[in-house]
């Protein structure tokens, strides 16, 4: 279709585009020389390492709560510090906090736009957090008074320009971090609505993120549509480390509990697990029969078992060690979005587009 | 799940008693937005760029204000007919649809029921006598009564009971809506516009994989225009590929699709100054001859054909034009779908608001229809 009218800008055309194929193929080589001198290193397979490691016993886990009063697909849940409540988002619009233990209902709000993607507790137990294709990421304080309207003390804290896919604040419930549909991270003061830092690097939309556990709590991961996973410097905004081994988008991204490695759930229907020192993938949890995406993946406390809730309505159990599948579980009548372990790790909860949530222990 | 048997203190029992309090309050309400969730349909609003999405947003708003003259006031009275019409339907489709089925308790109505059951497929339907008399003893029926004290497991509209209560007030010709009537009457729609969101469709789309239906607007006067993107790529050939994509996008299979063919009047202007030619664009419609009695590709469907009743004194010219341009998108629409959804074309004119409150009209028969034929085939 084009045609340039001058022969100089014809000329000038075809250099450009030599340049970029050049540029294209360096950028091709060097990816192939990293993987090279990373290949160098690895000289042992996780799951033989493991394999002088003790079996797992016998594996029951069944549901042992069903929350139910979402009137639309559940997308996310998160646990309070207290280990006992939790709060779930769903697609018409209501957030709802619960006792996990005796299924009573605490709070419910409802969210002006009705299309909640992801929602957060606060370390405190006194806020949640939430947001979806509002493009913000709001915060409601939650009021012991029962008679209060908490919509009404609703702060707007985080901006983005698309959806916001993830939320969580950070060691206190000053600040929040989000990811978002417009392919950035975000650092936000929960006070004052600022923009604390940015995090650039991810070429498509940011599916989730993760902080990693240590004390300090100076990084977080983040998965993406462009099937990378990334590690941030929280201070300086800098992407540490990348990772690019899945085949398909990132739905969730979950540190091990020592924070030297994370694991990672994506469409391509398996679990991977990357170790941070070694740099590279170091397992990856498949199996033939599976072939439905996962959207969401939990370790247990020790960090043994990894949890992930699939597409295909079930949730598999993986040794993270031994690489094996040591349980399928089976309950939810729809796909399951959302899979957290609880903070004492005695049980863990699902969310599923069956508008419901299971606590199984 | 909390039995700790005779050890539990006064404090104790109390606190849970008003934690119990507090969820069942919740429930409550949880229960009443449900209903109301139900209730309301929800849309989707898509489009490409300058398509005139957001004046048609602007005018569904300008319709839903409650300043009615004397003359909205006339027409209203089609409209709260209508909603007897349609309460009446989903009541006695929905008796022998929900599980367990209701049973009519007067043995005698069986055969308005069946009358009812015959409404649902007839195109040009007139509230006759026979009509008022039939629907006021059904709902009379307990058995009928029944069925609407279950609608919260189905789709009915709020202000059913409120109409067919007063089945005798509306009949009369000299009938003319109260304040309290229009309030009632209020039709619940939520548009969603997705403006805010990126191209890159595949995550935040899976939201809508449960609304009743996506309103995808097009610039028909835009054969001869290259978006801004990049300068190139006509506008109307991109509308078509976006059309194209959420037609076959996996998590939409089931959604049908009001096709808003928008801004007809620049078409016109357009096609009578000759001085662009359609053909220079789409060379098939060198080829291209109006179907002469306007049924083509959907002429069965659900009596689509009388819905594009021809302006009087309309040039030939244009009527081919825009014509062309509904069956290019039908011809996407027809050639995959499996009956699970269905494109419902409208020619229409953001700036008319008259032709807003027509096509708006006909989009809550065609829900009200695709709700009816769920039911039918469940």
């Amino acid at each position: 279709m084009r045609s340039p009218l001058i022969p100089e800008m014809a000329t000038q055309e075809v250099q450009l585009n030599e340049t970029l194929a050049h540029l294209k193929s360096e950028s091709e080589s060097l990816k192939s020389k990293l993987e090279e001198e990373r290949a160098k290193l690895h000289d042992v397979e996780l799951h033989q390492v493991a394999e002088k490691v003790e079996g797992l016993g016998q594996f029951v886990m069944k549901t042992r709560r069903t929350l139910k009063g979402h009137g639309n697909k559940v997308l996310c849940m998160d646990w309070c510090k207290d280990k006992r409540r939790i709060v779930s988002s769903s697609q018409d619009g209501k957030v709802i906090v619960w006792d996990a233990f005796t299924t009573n209902k605490e709070h419910a709000v409802t969210m002006p736009c009705t299309w909640v993607m992801a929602c957060a507790y606060a370390p405190s137990g006194c806020a949640v957090a939430c947001g979806g294709l509002d493009n913000k990421c709001s915060v409601y304080p939650l009021s012991l008074d029962k008679n209060e309207n908490l919509a009404a003390k609703k702060k707007s804290v985080a901006m983005h320009t698309n959806y916001l896919s993830a939320c969580s604040f950070t060691n206190s419930d000053m600040q929040i971090l989000t990811s978002s549909g417009d392919g950035t991270c975000a650092l936000w003061d929960v006070e004052s609505g600022q923009l604390l830092q940015s995090f650039h690097g991810h070429a498509a939309d940011v599916l989730c993120l993760d902080l990693a556990p240590s004390e300090t709590g100076n990084t977080f991961v983040s998965g993406g549509c462009d099937k990378k996973a990334n590690v941030w410097d929280m201070r300086s905004g800098q992407c540490i480390q990348s990772f690019e081994t899945h085949e398909s988008d990132i739905n969730s991204v979950r540190y091990y509990p020592s924070g030297d490695a994370f694991a990672s759930g994506s469409d391509d229907a398996t679990c991977r697990l990357y170790d941070l020192r070694a740099d590279r993938e170091v397992a990856i949890y498949s199996k033939e029969s599976i072939i439905f995406g996962v959207s969401s993946v939990d370790f247990s406390l020790s960090g043994r078992l990894l949890f992930g809730g699939y597409n295909d309505y079930t949730i598999n159990v993986w040794d993270v060690l031994k690489g094996t599948r040591v349980s399928i579980l089976f309950g939810h009548e729809n796909r399951v979005s959302t899979l957290r372990v609880s903070p004492d790790g005695t049980a863990f909860s699902t969310g599923s587009w069956d508008h419901t949530l299971r606590i199984w222990a | 799940m909390g039995c700790l048997g005779n050890s539990k203190t006064e404090d104790q029992r109390n606190e849970e008693k008003a934690q119990r309090e507090a969820n069942k309050k919740i429930e409550k309400q949880l229960q009443k937005d449900k209903q109301i969730y139900r209730a309301t349909h929800r849309l989707l609003l898509l489009g490409a760029g300058e398509s005139g999405k957001s004046t048609i947003v602007k005018q569904m708003r300008i319709l839903h204000v409650n300043g009615f003259n004397a003359e909205e006031k006339k027409q209203k009275i089609h409209d709260i007919k209508n909603n007897i019409k349609e309460a009446i339907e989903t009541i006695v489709a929905a008796m022998r649809t929900l599980t367990p089925p209701c049973k009519i308790a007067c043995p005698a109505n069986q055969s308005r029921i069946e009358y009812v059951l015959n409404l649902v497929s007839q195109k040009d339907f007139e509230f006759t006598p026979e009509f008022y008399d039939h629907t006021k003893l059904l709902w009379q029926d307990d058995g009928v009564r029944a069925c609407w004290e279950r609608s919260n497991e189905y789709q009915l509209i709020d202000c059913a009971q409120y109409f067919l209560d007063r089945i005798d007030v509306v009949r009369q010709h000299d009938y003319t809506p109260t304040d309290q009537d229009l309030l009632r009457y209020k039709v619940n729609f939520h548009m969603f516009d997705v403006g805010g969101q990126r191209d890159e469709r595949r995550k935040w789309i899976q939201c809508f994989n449960d609304v009743t239906a996506i309103i995808f607007v097009v610039a028909s006067s835009s054969y001869n225009m290259v978006i801004r993107e990049d300068n190139q790529t006509n506008r109307l050939q991109e509308a078509l590929n976006l059309f194209k994509n959420i037609w076959n996008n996996r998590w939409l299979r089931t959604i049908s699709v009001i096709l808003f063919l928008n801004k007809q009047d620049l078409l016109a202007e357009k096609v009578l100054a000759g001085k662009s030619k359609i053909e220079d664009y789409f060379p098939e419609f060198a080829r291209y001859t109006t179907p002469d009695d306007g049924k083509t590709i959907t002429g069965h469907l659900y009596g689509i054909d009388h819905l594009f009743s021809l302006t009087p004194g309309e040039d030939p010219r244009v009527i081919r034009a825009k014509y062309f341009i509904r069956d290019e998108f039908l011809r996407i629409s027809t050639a995959s779908g499996d009956g699970r959804h269905y494109c419902y074309p409208h020619f229409t004119c953001a700036v008319d608001t008259e032709n807003i409150r027509r096509v708006f009209n006909d989009c809550r028969d065609i829900i009200q229809r695709m709700h009816l034929r769920q039911y039918e085939l469940l």
